[in-house]
């Protein structure tokens, strides 16, 4: 790669950094990791450590998701596939292929687990890639509309193909994961297991952003002809975001299966797609906090709304007013809480890819 | 070939009744080039507010109230004033201050305002099926009545739909093809700024879209309500969704695309449930593929655009 | 500039994340079951104010797709928890409950358990509802020891859950052989097709029904499937009728129920319908008009019978809800809980572990929804009753199953 396309995407990465001095950066990441790693010891309640484990895995998903839409700029209304894929993965593998097939212990096989969260992410990378394919050509809505077609295509096969999956039965007695006869049973455990996932996928996701792919992507997204005049194949890096963004999701379908120890159709409908792509514009997207952000909002959120008698007596009261949260939030911070100012999903004709300096706006 | 006339007629009632709610979605939808979730939403409250216009009493937050028991004819009507001025509101509070905001913030707001609206409903209304009363001149002993074409049933009040549906397309395609603010709807849809430049207002010529297709929307409300008999909360997701799917396929933004869109999706998953192995289990992943083969070939669309520019 | 506007949300998210983390520590005990049981031991006495309350967690589906159910289970279980109340609760201690939303997710089940298994004053579960919540959050509450009853969860994978997990209805498979039976012995019909919701329920029933009139020497000239929420059914039927067959059987929840006998006639197809126990609602008659007239519905709850513990339900559900009838739905939820307030009495004592082991024990308990006898695996056998639509209501049927 020539040195002149380097300088050339090095303000855009040096932007999408999000500016600021990194010291305070640091010091507020090691603050929240400090809080996160010390909150079961405070709140001792398996109630609370059972939502943020599933909260980390909406953490996960909707920062997979933040590659496809935040990064890349491609509109995918489908990511909750993979999701699916993973969690099929994992427990078709385990279930219906070692024990019922095989006929062995799964206990005598704990390190499959591990391997399949892994395996997981990657079967559903592999498919995120090749559903990526078809959709190379479009843009938008259109892209919108097959990404929700695959993701039904996968929920109705998983709910049909009762050979395999079980269909609307879902699939039951998935094992916990175990490390050396150290079992994950406990809300206290499975807490400290997801957290550890989080941390490691935002991580890698934080690398894989500032990285040349993450730059490439970034020019995708904010001009691809432009990209592909650069010198970018803006194909393969589109490819590459759905199967980065696929490998997120798989293995944290994985890691659904063998914390419920059951995989059912219900746990992938078409909403979850559309929650996951919430979490991430409200947070704000093109900004790896962002959408971690808005999983741990918006989840507590709903759970704590269950404790008022009032949401009790009336149910309904919870979405009118989750629904109130998502409409004013986005009127009044229409990026997202954390919303980078260099996003701007543009994709009217004719709307100028906005050259703006980072100090030009806000601050 | 009995069972082919039948499944043809079958296509082409659903396919009506998906571009009947189609052409709604798509105007406002070519205007701001936004995925409205919130348009199942208004659909839903279309057929609630004409059922609560039909009946003598009606449960509302848990309490009888007396109602009009207006005749469907009039009560429809009433649903769309109501159904329309609902969503040009919501379109003053959740997409407006969003007009120049990034388009996922829009999506967003859209999707909230159907969270929203949809367990307002179940507050309202509660979360029971209402029954969707019978229409006189449609039905003979609380069964509707039916002729036979060409070897195959249909209802009277199906052929009502199709002549609705057909008539809303035309009417519609005239208004946007020949009338100044169908002109000022083209203009904004293609470009904002410059419309503005020009002398058109824009947030005025959206907020008429609005009206419309939230009238449009209560319309089909209504009519899809008669066919089913009945309402409920959640009964605008898919529908919404279809249409949206209706849109897509016709073209963006292009009204007799979003007919043609409704009557293509409406036939696709009639036959495939009827002739494909496993149709019915299959039936919509059928449709989704044979919908993504359309879009790989015809990127754009089947009838391209003309409304918006956008692929 | 920035970086002090991310570290101010950033804090307004940490502390409300805690404040909420504190809100949670206020309404639970960390030593759930252990406070529990430590408290119940001086209470068996009814000494007024010191008695345990009997509260339980009422789980299901409240709002979206299935909240109509949810709003049923509700229903029932309010007329229950009334009618303890005025009796002086249960061994004199207040009889309330939490409702827990799970939308019928199985994820959202675990939440709702969790919150359950938390709160020490949780007895007993009134739910879960659909099976695929069931199945996920069934192992939570046996891992803590929370019963947990479920009124309509059919799947057979439910009994292997454990000792904790019990149900009030049956598996699919004794209601798909007993429907079978009626049709060809009873009703005398060898021919028929078959129509089903893609969920766990209706197919899994679907399927034992086919396979056990199959085996009788019966013949399924069709077999169709729907998914819930559907309204357009027009497709299959058609299929069906070319199929000509004397009966359909239809596998699945009334909303969608009363549609398809709709379109059914719409087409011109004139069969007897068999609709199984998650028809069995007015909303089935109110909704299908004249065409569900003469429809035979298998159902566990007769709302027309004479039984004075059935009358006596009915009519205080018709003085709470303007009159409305109560669907199978809400005399599940009232058994729940009217059973275990009797394993309650029987033990002395409000406590999760005492409850549980009364249950196993208590032999035959005679609910609205029929007689209730466990088996070891915590399921039940029921007689199997028949009802028709007739006049927008649904009335006892002329021909019931022979036993």
């Amino acid at each position: 790669m020539p040195d002149q396309f380097k300088t050339k995407m090095n303000p855009l990465a040096a932007a999408l950094a999000g500016g600021g001095s990194t010291a305070v950066q640091r010091a507020i990441i090691g603050a929240l990791l400090v809080f996160a790693v010390t909150l079961p010891f405070m709140l001792q309640s398996n109630r609370w450590l059972t939502l943020f484990t599933i909260v980390f895995i909406y953490v996960v998903l909707a920062s997979g998701l933040n590659i496809v839409v935040g990064f890349t700029g491609l509109l995918d209304l489908g990511y909750v596939a993979f999701y699916a894929i993973g969690g099929y993965f994992t427990a078709v593998v385990m279930v219906q292929v070692v024990r019922n097939k095989w006929g062995i212990e799964l206990d005598s096989v704990w390190w499959m687990v591990w391997m399949n969260l892994l395996l997981g992410g990657v079967v559903a990378a592999i498919a995120g890639a090749i559903l990526g394919y078809p959709t190379l050509r479009l843009r938008g809505d259109y892209l919108a509309i097959m990404t929700l077609g695959f993701h039904e295509i996968i929920r109705i096969v998983a709910n049909n193909w009762v050979g395999l999956t079980r269909g609307p039965s879902g699939i039951s007695g998935i094992p916990k994961p175990s490390i050396f006869g150290f079992d994950f049973n406990t809300a206290f455990r499975f807490y400290y297991l997801a957290l550890f996932m989080a941390i490691v996928s935002l991580f890698v996701i934080s690398r894989m952003v500032r990285s040349r792919i993450g730059r490439a992507w970034t020019a995708i997204r904010e001009d691809e002809v432009a990209a592909e005049a650069m010198g970018i194949h803006t194909s393969r890096y589109k490819l590459l975001a759905y199967a980065s963004g696929g490998f997120f999701a798989g293995t944290m379908g994985a890691f659904l299966g063998h914390y419920l120890n059951f995989i059912h159709p219900s746990n992938f409908k078409l909403m979850e797609s559309i929650t996951v792509l919430s979490l991430v514009v409200l947070g704000g997207m093109g900004n790896v906090a962002g959408p971690a952000l808005g999983a741990i909002i918006w989840m507590t959120l709903l759970e704590w709304l269950r404790d008022f008698e009032f949401v009790q007596d009336h149910p309904e009261v919870r979405g009118m007013l989750m629904g109130i949260v998502l409409v004013t939030l986005m009127v009044f911070r229409p990026k997202g809480l954390l919303g980078s100012r260099r996003v701007s999903l543009e994709m009217k004709p004719g709307s100028p890819a906005p050259p703006v300096p980072k100090e030009v706006q806000g601050g | 070939m009995e069972q082919l006339a039948q499944q043809l007629m079958n296509g082409l009632m659903l396919g009506c009744l998906y571009a009947l709610i189609a052409v709604g979605y798509t105007m406002v939808y070519g205007i701001i080039e936004l995925i409205n979730f919130a348009f199942g939403e208004l659909f839903m409250f279309g057929t609630f507010i004409s059922i609560a216009m039909m009946v003598d009493t009606i449960t509302l937050f848990g309490r009888p109230v007396p109602m009009p028991g207006l005749s469907f004819f009039l009560a429809v009507p009433i649903a769309m004033v109501a159904v329309a001025a609902m969503g040009v509101t919501i379109e003053r509070l959740a997409y407006r201050p969003l007009r120049n905001a990034p388009r996922l913030a829009a999506l967003i707001s859209a999707i909230g305002m159907s969270i929203f609206l949809m367990n307002f409903s179940q507050a309202i209304f509660g979360s029971k099926q209402v029954f969707f009363p019978d229409v006189p001149i449609f039905t003979e002993a609380g069964l509707a009545k039916s002729l036979t074409i060409g070897g195959a049933q249909v209802t009277y009040l199906q052929l009502f739909v199709v002549f609705i549906t057909v008539v809303a397309m035309v009417a519609l395609n005239l208004f946007v093809q020949r009338t100044r603010v169908g002109r000022a709807m083209r203009a904004s849809a293609q470009d904002k700024q410059t419309s503005a430049l020009m002398g058109v207002n824009v947030n005025r010529v959206i907020a008429i879209t609005f009206i419309i297709g939230s009238a449009m929307g209560a319309l089909a409300g209504g009519l899809y309500g008669a066919v089913y008999h009945f309402a409920r909360p959640d009964m605008g997701f898919f529908p919404g969704l279809k249409a949206f799917i209706a849109a897509v396929l016709g073209g963006i933004g292009n009204i007799p695309g979003a007919f043609l869109g409704g009557l293509v999706l409406g036939m696709i998953e009639s036959l495939a449930s009827a002739y494909l192995p496993m149709g019915s289990q299959y039936r919509d992943a059928f449709a989704f593929v044979i919908l993504i083969l359309l879009l790989s070939f015809k990127p754009s669309g089947l009838l391209g655009s003309t409304v918006s520019e956008k692929a | 500039m920035k970086g002090f506007r991310v570290l101010a949300v950033l804090l307004v998210v940490a502390l409300a994340a805690f404040a909420v983390g504190l809100a949670g520590c206020g309404d639970s005990t960390t030593t759930t079951t252990a406070g529990a049981t430590e408290t119940t031991a001086g209470t068996t006495e009814t000494t007024a104010g010191m008695a345990v309350p009997f509260k339980f967690g009422l789980a299901g589906p409240m709002t979206g797709q299935y909240a109509t159910y949810g709003a049923s289970h509700t229903a029932g279980a309010d007329i229950a928890v009334e009618e303890l109340s005025t009796k002086g609760g249960v061994n004199g201690g207040e009889v309330s409950y939490e409702s827990g939303d799970d939308l019928g997710d199985p994820k959202e089940a675990v939440l709702v358990a969790q919150k359950f298994i938390d709160d020490a004053e949780i007895l007993f579960v009134n739910g879960h509802m659909f099976s695929g919540a069931t199945l996920a959050a069934g192992p939570k509450y046996e891992e803590i020891g929370l019963p947990m009853i479920s009124p309509s969860a059919t799947n057979p994978d439910i009994s292997a859950l454990g000792d904790f997990i019990w149900r009030i209805c049956m598996t699919d498979a004794v209601q798909g052989e007993g429907l079978a039976k009626y049709t060809l012995e009873d009703l005398g019909f060898k021919k028929i097709a078959i129509m089903y919701d893609d969920g766990d329920y209706g197919r899994g029933l679907a399927d034992t029904y086919e396979a056990a009139f199959k085996a009788a020497g019966g013949e399924v000239v069709g077999r169709e499937q729907y998914t819930a929420g559907d309204a357009e059914f027009k497709a299959q039927l058609t299929k069906i009728k070319q199929a000509a067959p004397e009966l359909i059987f239809l596998s699945g929840y009334y909303p969608e129920g009363s549609k398809i006998v709709q379109q059914a006639a719409e087409l011109g197809i004139t069969v007897t319908w068999l609709g199984s126990d998650g028809y069995a609602s007015d909303e089935l008659a109110t909704l299908g008009g004249a065409a569900v007239e003469g429809m035979l519905v298998s159902t566990f709850f007769d709302y027309s019978k004479t039984d004075p513990a059935v009358v006596k339900f009915v009519d205080a559900y018709h003085a709470k809800f303007a009159g409305a009838n109560p669907d199978w739905f809400a005399a599940s939820a009232y058994d729940v809980v009217m059973m275990v307030a009797t394993a309650a009495e029987m033990a002395g004592s409000n406590d999760r572990a005492a409850i549980n082991e009364t249950l196993g024990t208590m032999g035959t308990y005679e609910g609205i929804t029929g007689a209730i006898t466990f088996d070891e695996n915590g399921d039940v056998l029921k007689p199997l009753n028949i009802v028709i639509v007739k006049d927008g209501a649904l009335a006892t049927a002329p021909v019931q199953p022979a036993m």
